[in-house]
């Protein structure tokens, strides 16, 4: 045309998605869709908002649980020792930190002014401003800040009851008399679990030095605490240690190694964020390709104009990939926006109550990429509708009818970079590819399960329904067959959707019932050790008399290892050298207890014959540190009485529950001779009950020591009390990352169903026969979608409860039919809904306007 | 009246002109699991530039079929198309569409204006698919509505007009980028008479005015007699032509 610009349009999609005509069509073709756009956003909004949010929150645990290690550890490294440090090394350390603290700790008999009632005792003397994170909480609050300046003495609750003893009251401890200056409700963090076998006694290092109290005493130990300020991480801090004084025998912690002592709940925790990130995306996925391809049916027309007046495939196809990528944009934006707020919301709500100290602030990085990741995946999943724009032909001008259509062959370019996508997404939350793997393994299996199903019911709906059929039934199941049905794409949506929902929800269940169960009360908090073999039955009555229960009851042994595989331990290679310092405390009993399992083996019951060698079980960390395995045999010392054992079984022992637990376990029949005591375990519910237990005890077997942990399993407890409630607040939203799929279903039901409902309605159709029609389609729908969804997270659930959180692969009933009474309730709501639109509106306005 | 043989319907070989428009042997065959249905047999015809050729006959001769065949829509089971000398069975999807872009208007019975541009907008279309834009393509537009008499309804949605303004649009559309040939379908088959007669005139009118060869498929005879050539169709077979040596093209 004369005078006008002639730029000629571009030959590639890639060129058309920077040419102004494309962006120009993509913005007029969304008139009168915007309200459907945005549904398809908010797939996008909610699928990214939880990939976000979810990140973050993983990064912020992270951080958080790096940071209460050190709470748990109060430094960056500790370096211990059974010899003094002497004065030299430590002002060494000293060098190489920020801040340094010193404590020395010991037994110690305490006496209770002045009636005079004794305790053997754990003295701790501390100097410095340790714990440098993490707070001793005291009652009087100000009492650990005294302690530092003028002296005294804090002891655990319990030893006021116990004694009868209050805060002002003397001790005498060594030749010094102290008064009590509290009570220690949140104490330091001890060098490890049992450190000592008595109550603790807080004093003043300097007040230790003054008595002399320590040159007596060998049992002491030599703790030098380090903070590093900005400087290196405690591993390198560690290692330069390591390095730097090798012929010391010290033993290095680093708030790392402390991580342990949550167990397997942390690593639960991730996997399942994990989890729910990649099926949030997933569910933000489906619900865009759901959207899209609700939106580009209804343009099938609209495209088929275009082809005929010349528009070249790529164009049509770039028109609508340049609505999703802008829709897709701002939804991403916002979806960011909602993640990073949710995640702050999360923190902020939760802070107060919980132990990790998590900052609520923004991981920018995370955020970046989860919301790149997320716009990617979903952009790709609304490729799949997308591709079919280029199979609509410019005949549906001549005729109309007819829904997209396109061949799986050509779309599976796209299904392989869609599940590449996912696995990489899968791996960044779990670095173990086999998990990865299987994770996206079964979205796939369940995504073909439905697909056959769909198929299966088409086929079989097709043969089965005869012309004898009432009128209302057979229209009704007809229409799951017959030329543009929405059986796939229904059962694909909402199948897949109930599928990832009621797997995010049961795995949340799994892992909450597991953090229940380290919480239970099948954990003890208090330990009665020294039990000697014909005390066991008094002490029983004792707790009996006091309302507690008795959770364990064990004889132990300790022994050393002299010899493995025939050589000596010293000289056993790669065995490393404490391994023959180590005092092993041991049991024997027939059967594994709660917290254990077995990985290999076989464990002995009995010792069948009492020439052969006696069969071992070992702890499967340990059996590594020792470089053992199944079949191997070792030399072992019970105090001077030489026994030949072979490691006929491994165990897996799960230490967070803070049951008894032993690394070696041998068979009744061969240690019963050897000297030992029992251990006891109960659980008191306050102090003043430990309290009670003690002093009844004290009275009767003097010679018993009571172990208390509550204080430790308290601070531990809290953070899983925490996770607990996390999981189960996220496992709620991703039945919101769930709602866009269950609306743009509805919806393309809508297009499918609407004038052909209106006909019916022409023709003299009332609107309870037209109800009826569209009830048994959409209940049949939403009974088979729900069906198999939930049968595939069954599967799934039974699949990450064995493999994964290690529980019983059982799921919860009620959940199961609840999941399936609600998406079926929904699915025929929605048959409701659409016959309420079909009645309310004149069938000219439809016929007319084209719904 | 000639005789309705399948060769004589050619029309004579022109050593100076090249046919618009020449359809040999073409056969539509549709396929299902069961069973074929032939609806296109062995048709052969042709139409110079700037003449008019009506197709009639009963429903399901086949007349909309080949419509859709001439103009590239769809794929022939046999036979050739071609198009101002070009053979479109040998094209792909994209380049068919290029070719209608360049030479090919089109009618239809229901319009097909996409509803969500303006009738302006929707006149542009087949310009802007050739990469122009600016004020001249857009006064030209505005121009063509004018005459089928919708200058003031330029910003119009396709819902907000008639059934007759709505085929309006489709002409002034049809004509925006010049075509060789335009293709009608039943262009007054949704409308009255009263509304048609408007359409059909200006139809003609235009289509003599920008010297376009017309094929119009149609049930009704008066339209078809407008035509220079009739060819009628019946059970997928040219049954018979006619040249109305009386038909002057104006509608």
């Amino acid at each position: 045309m004369m005078g006008s610009n002639k730029s000629g349009l571009p030959g590639s999609l890639w060129t058309a998605l920077f040419h102004p005509w494309v962006w120009r069509m993509a913005w007029r073709d969304s008139r009168s869709q915007r309200v459907r756009l945005v549904i398809f956003s908010l797939a996008i909004v909610s699928g990214i908002a939880a990939l976000t949010a979810i990140h973050s929150l993983k990064a912020s645990v992270e951080r958080g649980i790096a940071s209460e290690a050190k709470s748990l550890l109060g430094s960056d490294l500790r370096v211990s020792s059974r010899r003094e440090i002497v004065a030299d090394d430590v002002s060494r350390l000293a060098g190489m930190a920020s801040r340094m603290s010193r404590e020395t700790s010991f037994p110690s008999m305490m006496r209770f002014l002045p009636d005079g009632g004794a305790r053997l005792m754990q003295v701790r003397g501390i100097e410095g401003g340790y714990p440098f994170y993490g707070k001793v909480e005291t009652r009087p609050a100000d009492a650990w800040e005294k302690l530092k300046g003028e002296g005294g003495v804090l002891l655990e609750p319990a030893m006021l009851d116990q004694f009868g003893a209050k805060i002002g009251d003397e001790v005498e401890l060594g030749g010094m008399r102290l008064r009590i200056l509290g009570v220690v409700d949140k104490p330091a963090p001890r060098g490890s679990r049992f450190s000592g076998f008595a109550p603790e006694v807080y004093v003043n290092l300097a007040d230790i030095e003054r008595t002399g109290l320590l040159t007596t005493n060998s049992m002491a130990s030599y703790q030098v605490y380090l903070e590093i300020d900005g400087g290196p991480s405690s591993k390198a801090l560690k290692d330069k240690v390591r390095k730097d004084f090798p012929d010391n025998p010290w033993q290095l912690e680093t708030p790392e190694d402390r991580r342990e002592n949550l167990g397997d709940a942390l690593d639960n925790f991730q996997q399942f964020l994990g989890l729910i990130a990649l099926a949030s995306l997933a569910l933000g996925a489906i619900g865009v390709a759901g959207a899209v391809h609700a939106h580009v049916t209804r343009r099938i027309a609209t495209i088929g104009i275009l082809r005929c007046l010349g528009c070249p495939g790529h164009l049509a196809f770039g028109i609508y990939f340049a609505q999703v990528l802008a829709l897709g944009f701002f939804g991403a934006l916002l979806g960011a926006g909602l993640g990073v707020g949710l995640q702050m919301g999360l923190l902020g709500a939760f802070r107060d109550e919980l132990p990790i100290s998590v900052s609520p602030s923004p991981e920018w990085k995370i955020v970046a990429q989860t919301t790149a990741t997320g716009f990617a995946v979903c952009c790709g999943f609304a490729l799949l509708p997308l591709m079919k724009i280029r199979e609509i032909s410019p005949a549906v001008t001549l005729r109309s009818g007819g829904g997209l259509k396109g061949g799986v062959l050509r779309s599976l370019p796209i299904y392989a970079l869609l599940v590449g996508l996912l696995v990489m997404v899968a791996h960044a939350n779990d670095p173990r590819w086999a998990r990865s793997l299987a994770m996206v393994g079964g979205m796939v299996v369940a995504f073909l399960a439905l697909v056959g199903v769909a198929r299966g019911l088409m086929a079989v709906t097709r043969r089965v329904v005869g012309m004898r059929w009432p009128y209302l039934l057979r229209q009704g199941v007809s229409n799951l067959h017959r030329p543009g049905n929405q059986t796939l794409l229904f059962l694909l949506s909402l199948g897949l959707g109930t599928f990832l929902l009621v797997t995010i929800l049961s795995a949340g269940r799994l892992l909450n019932k597991r953090l229940d169960l380290q919480q239970s009360g099948k954990s003890p908090n208090l330990y009665l050790i020294d039990v000697q073999p014909d005390q066991v039955a008094g002490v029983r009555e004792v707790l009996d008399q006091t309302g507690l229960p008795v959770l364990e009851s064990e004889p132990m042994v300790t022994m050393r290892v002299s010899s493995i595989r025939g050589v000596a331990v010293g000289k056993a290679k790669g065995v490393p050298r404490w391994v023959a310092r180590r005092e092993f405390r041991s049991t024997y009993r027939d059967k594994l207890n709660f917290t254990e399992t077995l990985v290999a083996g076989e464990f002995a019951t009995e010792r069948a014959d009492p020439t052969e060698v006696v069969p071992l079980s070992l702890e499967e960390e340990i059996a590594k540190d020792m470089m053992v395995g199944i079949g191997d045999e070792l030399t072992l010392d019970v105090q001077g009485v030489p026994i030949r054992a072979r490691v006929t079984s491994l165990r897996r022992v799960d230490w967070s529950r803070f049951n008894l637990n032993f690394f070696m376990v041998f068979p009744p029949g061969v240690l019963e001779d050897a000297p030992g005591f029992h251990v006891v375990t109960t659980r008191t519910p306050t102090p003043a009950a430990s309290g009670e237990l003690q002093r009844a005890l004290a009275a009767k077997f003097a010679n018993v020591t009571a172990i208390d942990l509550t204080l430790i399993l308290e601070t531990v407890r809290d953070i899983l009390g925490k996770i607990s409630t996390v999981v189960t607040v996220l496992g709620g939203f991703t039945v919101l990352a769930g709602l866009p799929i269950l609306i743009g279903t509805l919806l393309n039901g809508r297009d499918v169903r609407l004038k052909e409902s209106v006909l019916l309605r022409t023709l003299g159709a009332s609107a309870k026969q037209v109800r009826t029609i569209l009830v048994i389609e959409y209940a049949t729908l939403g009974i088979l979608s729900a069906l198999t969804g939930v049968l595939l997270a069954v599967a799934a659930n039974a699949a990450l409860a064995v493999f994964v959180f290690k529980a019983s692969p059982w799921p919860d009933p009620i959940l199961l039919v609840g999941a399936f009474g609600a998406v079926t309730g929904i699915a025929v709501l929605g048959g409701l809904a659409l016959s309420r639109g079909v009645c309310s509106h004149p069938p000219l306005e439809i016929l007319r306007g084209g719904g | 009246m000639t005789s309705p043989s399948t060769a004589s319907l050619e029309s004579a070989p022109s050593a100076v002109k090249q046919p618009i428009l020449k359809v040999s042997g073409l056969r539509k065959v549709h396929r299902t699991a069961s069973h074929e249905l032939t609806v296109l047999k062995d048709v052969s015809l042709s139409l110079d530039a700037g003449d008019t050729l009506a197709i009639v006959g009963p429903s399901g001769s086949g007349k909309t079929t080949l419509l859709g065949l001439c103009a590239g829509l769809d794929d022939a089971s046999a036979g050739s198309v071609e198009l101002d000398g070009e053979a479109i069975e040998a094209m792909d999807q994209d380049a068919r569409a290029a070719l209608r872009n360049r030479l090919v208007g089109f009618v239809f019975q229901s319009f097909q204006l996409i509803p969500t541009l303006t009738a302006i907008e929707n006149v542009l279309v087949p310009l802007e698919l050739r990469g122009e834009s600016g004020r001249e393509i857009e006064k030209e537009a505005e121009r063509l509505l004018t005459e089928v008499g919708l200058g003031d309804r330029l910003d119009h949605y396709p819902l907000q007009l008639s059934g007759g303004e709505q085929q309006r649009v489709a002409l002034a559309r049809a004509f925006i980028h010049r075509p060789k040939i335009l293709f009608a379908d039943e262009p007054t088959g949704n409308l009255d008479a009263e509304t048609s007669a408007p359409i059909v005139e200006m139809l003609f009118r235009l289509n003599r005015e920008a010297g376009t060869a017309l094929v119009l498929v149609t049930h009704d005879p008066a339209l078809a007699a407008k035509a220079r050539r009739v060819v009628t169709m019946s059970g997928g077979k040219i049954v018979s032509e006619e040249e109305n040596s009386t038909a002057d093209g104006r509608g």
